[in-house]
């Protein structure tokens, strides 16, 4: 954004209430930036970064004896309280506010001053099709076509395009004149195992009468690129009534008895307005409701656990047919909301790949970023510049997201990423701080430049790679995952997510962070266990104690595995092995190796980090807290660094000491 | 799973009764559809206890064939509900099905070739299963198969208890043994805890003043506020207003820097018009030192039928979504829960908020014996550090729901699906509910508690039908009466046990002093998916990761103590070299 549009870059006295009224006002200074807007307590540590791409909305109050009440609603679900004494200023924060939060034109986003020169660009080549393809094994029966260069056919998908390889450039033209928006039947998903594919559309200009040879045949050769089965499943997301109203308007679906090799199936999963209520609904009843009744009417009134189920269930069944051997094109509208939903779930649930951090990555960019979902439109990264924008906005990419957590919370062990991976990917689809998620399609993305003019979220990830990895991720267990309980009891609000700047309300011990805390730690005192036993091989023979001593440290390394499993066999509580805290017998090492903590502080009481010079408190639940590998206390990002050997993360002040 | 398989040979002391009800000893060629485990063909056998079902020996040899052939055995108490009815319209058709609802939410279904037979199985067990008075229950018959290290019956006695409090409040409160035969309160042990300045002469006088005879008495003792719960029942203040001078007197005993607390656990409309039946609550006028406050929690009979309810759209196979969500509100289940973790957390508040000092807190709801006790037991849970062991937890349930007279017969006769005559207006989830609301607690805590969510749902179970005499009887005197003590096993002899007992340790549990105060709000509060729908979905996923974290932890614990001894041989070693060092520059210099 501009910064002339910042009429008050600073404002002094100002309250920050807490919104459940368990703590008192804490007061402070707003500064607006042209990226952010901070708020930073007088007194204590309290801080709040808020990217101005993630202003949702602002509400002023009236002037009270307390002062004028300002509320921000983020996209990311928290939701700031500020209490401001002056109503003048208030209004001046409120415009400025708003000025932030809708830019007029997308080239005033973050992202655009947010690149560095020397980026590793890697993150702009996430997805090369060719690879993708090949990774995927198609068949020779499919083959890349050029019909699309330049955008020339259809300027909402990518360039590159694969289709039946029998199929000739006239029968393509013709299909694509036949579908809404140029969108015709194109592969992205090919099935090795059996050679079944999923391909994907827009609707057709059926209307009531029209049909389009072409099309036909153009469905029949999809059906023969299958070398077992020419039946092909033709999948509408829409509800039956729904498709029927597009048929009045010239588009619809196809007629079976027209199409000689299709099976026709109909799944009622509501359109993009229909989502947005209902995501203000639930976020509403996981911002307000106070009762269990309350919440859980709120909860079911919203009906976003139905969506969330029949997008799901949709899913499955695609995943499911493919698996079967049967290859299935699939559509909804205009081809880029629910199908990018069902068919980029559908390959969650088929291929191991697309559970890995980098494949998930290769999903998004593939039939998210491909395909052309809108993310410009349906995020609402820029301010409304007609009336039509307010009905683009939905949450069409966030409740997929919200799908992959349910099927991920069913089985966590398939996936290599963990909850925190999509709760950042869901920021970032709207923070406008990096340039993947901007524009509506392709073209849009390369008409911006943004691959030399912007970041991608993808190395800013890479960079943080180990917050995001699952402890429990059992890479070779899982292949399809196609037994996934769709009932409606399996299906969860997703309080990590809506409930995510709640920290009382979320559990206040966590197994996937502790766990994964405890691998990280058991990697450091396996290197310093070994550590010791080399030196205390060097010492012995400096002694000249010989191989009776090596034979000592082998014998006693028995035993101390077998006293360590005693705090179970022995069925005292785990309290019984005795481990010495912080500092104790640092006196072994001195001058002879680094320190190195036996004992981590748990996550439970580190609300703050543990310098004493910042002691910044967490925000959520979600931000990573860090050990220092000398003294095992708990620091936030900031606080810690890697030594230059980048063998250890250490906090400030054991670095210091060294 | 089921404990009692173990030991299936009924003694020879069993009586004729038992026997006299059994019309069919044995079902041949049954058909397991629905069960604990995979479908199965298989006979039934028929006990005084329990049912056994025997799979058939299987005559193909099929190597791939993975069928369970062990047997599997429910004793006829844990059984809620027997359904019996022809297996189709057709009149020529013979067969019959039999469907076992079980205590513990499990449903088995099993068909049979002759309806007669289904018919007479049917009434055997329904009979068995709602036999009046438990003196002939199995816990009676049991032989036990293990050497009891520990006795449960002796390892938590008030006496220890008293030791544990006066360490921290000597002075304060004495052990009164004015119930001695039960003569003043028919539902408390004999021995309790009171003020110290207190005399059982006004105990007795207070007892005529309370619900059923139960004067205050000491619940828990927070060691640094120095602020007590006290929990007892409602007092019969009625329609006339009466006073009682000496109960007034018993909690003013308590008071010493600051105002008391009076929580109710009754709705206000719920408390007033207990009035109207001789019930009621302190008066500002009698009580003038204490503040009254209620915190409504569910009544008995409402809280059976949200379990009813609970259950009824948990164990519904094709629940849709429209219908999950406004089923799972409508049960309220959860809302009761919700209920009662903010009861607890508002008494332990009071208890133990930062800056108050000596603030007593009474706890009571009608009876005294419900929702008194869940809350007041939990509120220790939330408080005490010791209450999230093992240990202290089994001490707590000894302590607060058994010896304290939660009237476990009556409240457990039955759960979520009898109807009809068998069943009768005392029964209620009381206990499951507290459960319910440790596991809240525990999830919100994955690393405070000492045990596991299984350590939970096999109380659950055993509260319910048990080869233990633990749960048996509604208090202390039936339990004398009957001398359950003297005849039967406590179910913390078994839990002691070193081999049992490593089944139930969370090896992630970290102990720590402070308090595990739970979020309250309706966002935190999940269904207990363990609990409710353990029959309906698989649970490898669930287990397969806590044994993941489990070993990471073990693993990281055995490098750690490693690590520790290699240091300190290290640091031996460089006393020696330094000594050898010193040695040697001593002679160099010579």
């Amino acid at each position: 954004m501009r910064f002339e549009d910042i009429l008050t870059p600073r404002v002094d006295k100002v309250q920050l209430v807490d919104r459940w009224g368990a703590e008192s006002n804490i007061c402070g200074t707003v500064h607006v930036t042209t990226s952010h807007v901070i708020f930073k307590a007088d007194e204590g540590s309290r801080e709040i970064w808020l990217a101005n791409g993630l202003i949702g909305t602002v509400e002023r109050g009236s002037l009270s004896v307390a002062g004028c009440p300002l509320l921000i609603r983020c996209k990311h679900f928290m939701q700031i309280h500020l209490l401001i004494n002056r109503d003048k200023v208030c209004q001046e924060l409120y415009e400025t506010l708003v000025n932030c939060s809708k830019p007029t034109n997308i080239e005033s986003v973050v992202a655009f001053e947010n690149r560095d020169q020397n980026e590793d660009a890697r993150g702009w080549k996430r997805l090369e099709w060719m690879t993708e393809f090949s990774r995927q094994g198609v068949s020779s029966s499919w083959m890349k076509t050029d019909i699309n260069a330049n955008y020339k056919s259809c300027d909402t998908y990518p360039e590159q395009l694969w289709v039946p390889s029998t199929a000739r450039t006239p029968l393509l033209e013709g299909s694509i004149s036949f579908r809404s928006r140029g969108r015709f039947p194109v592969l992205t998903y090919f099935h090795r195992t059996n050679g079944a594919a999923i391909a994907r559309c827009s609707q057709p200009n059926a209307g009531f009468r029209a049909r389009c040879v072409e099309d036909e045949t153009f469905m029949t050769l999809i059906g023969k690129a299958n070398p077992h089965q020419e039946i092909v499943y033709l999948i509408d997301t829409r509800p039956m009534v729904n498709a029927m109203v597009n048929k009045v308007q010239g588009k619809g679906f196809e007629d079976e008895r027209n199409y000689a090799n299709i099976r026709s199936y109909f799944y009622d999963i509501e359109n993009i307005h229909v989502m947005r209520s209902s995501q203000i609904k639930v976020v509403e009843a996981c911002a307000r409701a106070k009762t269990m009744t309350e919440y859980l009417k709120a909860i079911d009134s919203s009906g976003w656990l139905k969506h969330l189920r029949i997008v799901t269930e949709c899913s499955l069944f695609i995943a499911d047919s493919i698996a079967k051997g049967i290859s299935c094109v699939i559509h909804c509208s205009d081809g880029w909301d629910r199908t990018s939903q069902t068919v980029s779930l559908a390959q969650l649930l088929l291929d191991p790949f697309f559970r890995t951090i980098h494949g998930f990555q290769v999903l998004i960019e593939k039939d998210w970023l491909g395909f052309g979902h809108k993310f410009d439109d349906r995020c609402a990264h820029i301010g409304a510049n007609n009336e039509e924008a307010p009905k683009e906005i939905s949450p069409v990419f966030s409740q997929w997201l919200d799908c992959v957590w349910q099927v991920w919370r069913m089985r966590p062990r398939a996936f290599q990423f963990n909850e925190r991976f999509l709760i950042e990917l869901h920021e970032h689809a709207y923070s406008c701080q990096y340039g993947t998620f901007l524009g509506n399609c392709d073209s849009d993305r390369k008409s911006l430049s943004l691959s030399t003019r912007t970041k991608s979220l993808w190395t800013h990830l890479d960079s943080r790679r180990d917050d995001f990895l699952n402890p429990f991720y059992e890479p070779a267990s899982f292949g399809y995952l196609l037994d996934i309980d769709i009932r409606a009891s399996s299906f969860v609000v997703w309080s990590g997510l809506y409930n995510r700047f709640d920290e009382g309300i979320l559990p206040r011990e966590d197994i996937y962070n502790s766990t994964m805390a405890t691998i990280e730690h058991v990697g450091i005192l396996e290197a310093h266990v070994a550590q010791l036993r080399n030196k205390l091989v060097e010492l012995k023979q400096q002694l000249g104690k010989s191989a009776p001593g090596n034979a000592s440290i082998m014998a006693d390394s028995g035993h101390g595995s077998s006293s360590g499993a005693e705090g179970v066999d022995g069925i005292q509580s785990p309290t019984s092995v005795s481990i010495s805290g912080f500092g104790e017998e640092s006196g072994y090492c001195e001058g002879l190796l680094q320190p190195v903590a036996l004992k981590w502080m748990s996550e439970r009481d580190a609300t703050s980090c543990s310098s004493p010079n910042c002691g910044f408190e967490f925000t959520s639940r979600s931000e990573r807290r860090m050990h220092c590998y000398r003294c095992g206390k708990i620091f936030c990002r900031r606080c810690v660094h890697l030594t230059s050997d980048e063998r250890e993360r250490v906090c400030n002040l054991c670095n210091n000491a060294s | 799973q089921w404990a009692a398989g173990q030991q299936k040979i009924d003694p020879p002391r069993r009586r004729m009764e038992l026997v006299d009800a059994i019309e069919i000893p044995r079902v041949g060629n049954v058909f397991l559809r629905q069960g604990p485990r995979r479908e199965q063909r298989g006979s039934l056998i028929l006990m005084g206890h329990h049912m056994i079902f025997a799979p058939q020996a299987d005559s193909s040899n099929d190597p791939n064939n993975t069928a369970n052939k062990e047997e599997f055995c429910i004793l006829h108490r844990m059984i809620d509900r027997v359904v019996s009815e022809p297996r189709s319209r057709d009149p020529n058709s013979k067969g019959g099905i039999l469907t076992l609802k079980c205590k513990n939410f499990m449903i088995c279904v099993f068909e049979v070739l002759e309806l007669d037979e289904c018919m007479a199985a049917a009434r055997t067990i329904e009979t068995l299963s709602n036999l009046n008075g438990f003196s002939l229950d199995y816990p009676f018959f049991y032989r036990c198969p293990f050497t009891i290290l520990d006795d449960g019956w002796r390892a938590f006695d008030v006496e220890s208890e008293f030791a544990r409090v006066s360490m921290n409040a000597p002075e304060m409160f004495r052990v009164s043994e004015v119930n001695k035969d039960f003569k003043v309160c028919a539902s408390y042990p004999e021995k309790v805890i009171v003020p110290r300045g207190i005399g059982d002469d006004y105990l007795r006088i207070s007892a005529t003043f309370r619900d059923g005879g139960r004067f205050p008495v000491l619940a828990y003792f927070h060691r640094h506020t120095k602020s007590p719960i006290f929990r007892c029942s409602q007092p019969l203040i009625g329609p006339t207003n009466r006073r009682c001078k000496e109960d007034e007197t018993i909690l003013n005993a308590l008071l010493s820097i600051a105002r008391g607390i009076i929580i109710d656990t009754r709705s206000k409309v719920n408390a007033q018009s207990a009035k109207a039946k001789g019930g009621g609550a302190e008066t500002q006028q009698c009580y003038s030192q204490w503040r009254y406050v209620t915190c409504g929690t569910p009544r008995i009979k409402d809280l059976h039928d949200s379990l009813a309810k609970m259950v009824d759209v948990s164990i519904d196979k094709s629940v849709s979504s429209d219908r999950w969500l406004s089923r799972l509100a409508s049960s309220s289940w959860l809302s009761s829960i919700a209920d009662y973790l903010n009861a607890a957390a508002n008494v332990a508040q009071c208890v133990a908020c930062e800056g108050t000092q000596e603030v007593p807190v009474v706890v009571h709801g009608g009876e005294g014996v419900d929702s008194t006790i869940l809350v007041t037991s939990l509120a220790q849970m939330i408080l005490d550090p010791d209450a999230r062991t093992i240990r202290g937890f089994q001490s707590l349930i000894e302590r607060e729901w058994i010896c304290g007279g939660h009237p476990f017969s009556l409240r457990n006769a039955h759960s979520a699906f009898a109807e009809g005559t068998i069943t009768g207006p005392y029964e209620a989830p009381v206990f499951l509910a507290f459960l319910d609301c440790v596991w809240q607690l525990t999830q919100q805590f994955q690393h405070s508690f000492e045990f596991t969510e299984g350590f939970l749902l096999d109380l659950f179970e055993h509260s319910y039908a048990s080869e233990f005499g633990s749960f048996l009887g509604n208090n202390e005197m039936e339990k004398q009466k009957h001398q359950v003590r003297q005849h039967t096993v406590s179910l913390w002899s078994y839990v002691n046990n070193p081999e049992i007992l490593k089944s139930y340790v969370n090896v992630l549990y970290e102990p720590n002093e402070s308090v595990t105060w739970p979020s309250v709000a309706p966002q935190s509060i999940q269904v207990w998916e363990r609990l409710f729908l353990r029959w309906q979905r698989d649970w490898t996923e669930v287990n397969a990761i806590r044994e993941a974290a489990v070993q990471w932890r073990l693993k990281e614990r055995q490098l750690a103590s490693k690590a520790l001894s290699l240091r300190r041989q290290l640091v031996e070693l460089m006393k020696e070299a330094h000594l050898a060092k010193t040695l040697n520059d001593v002679r160099v210099a010579d």
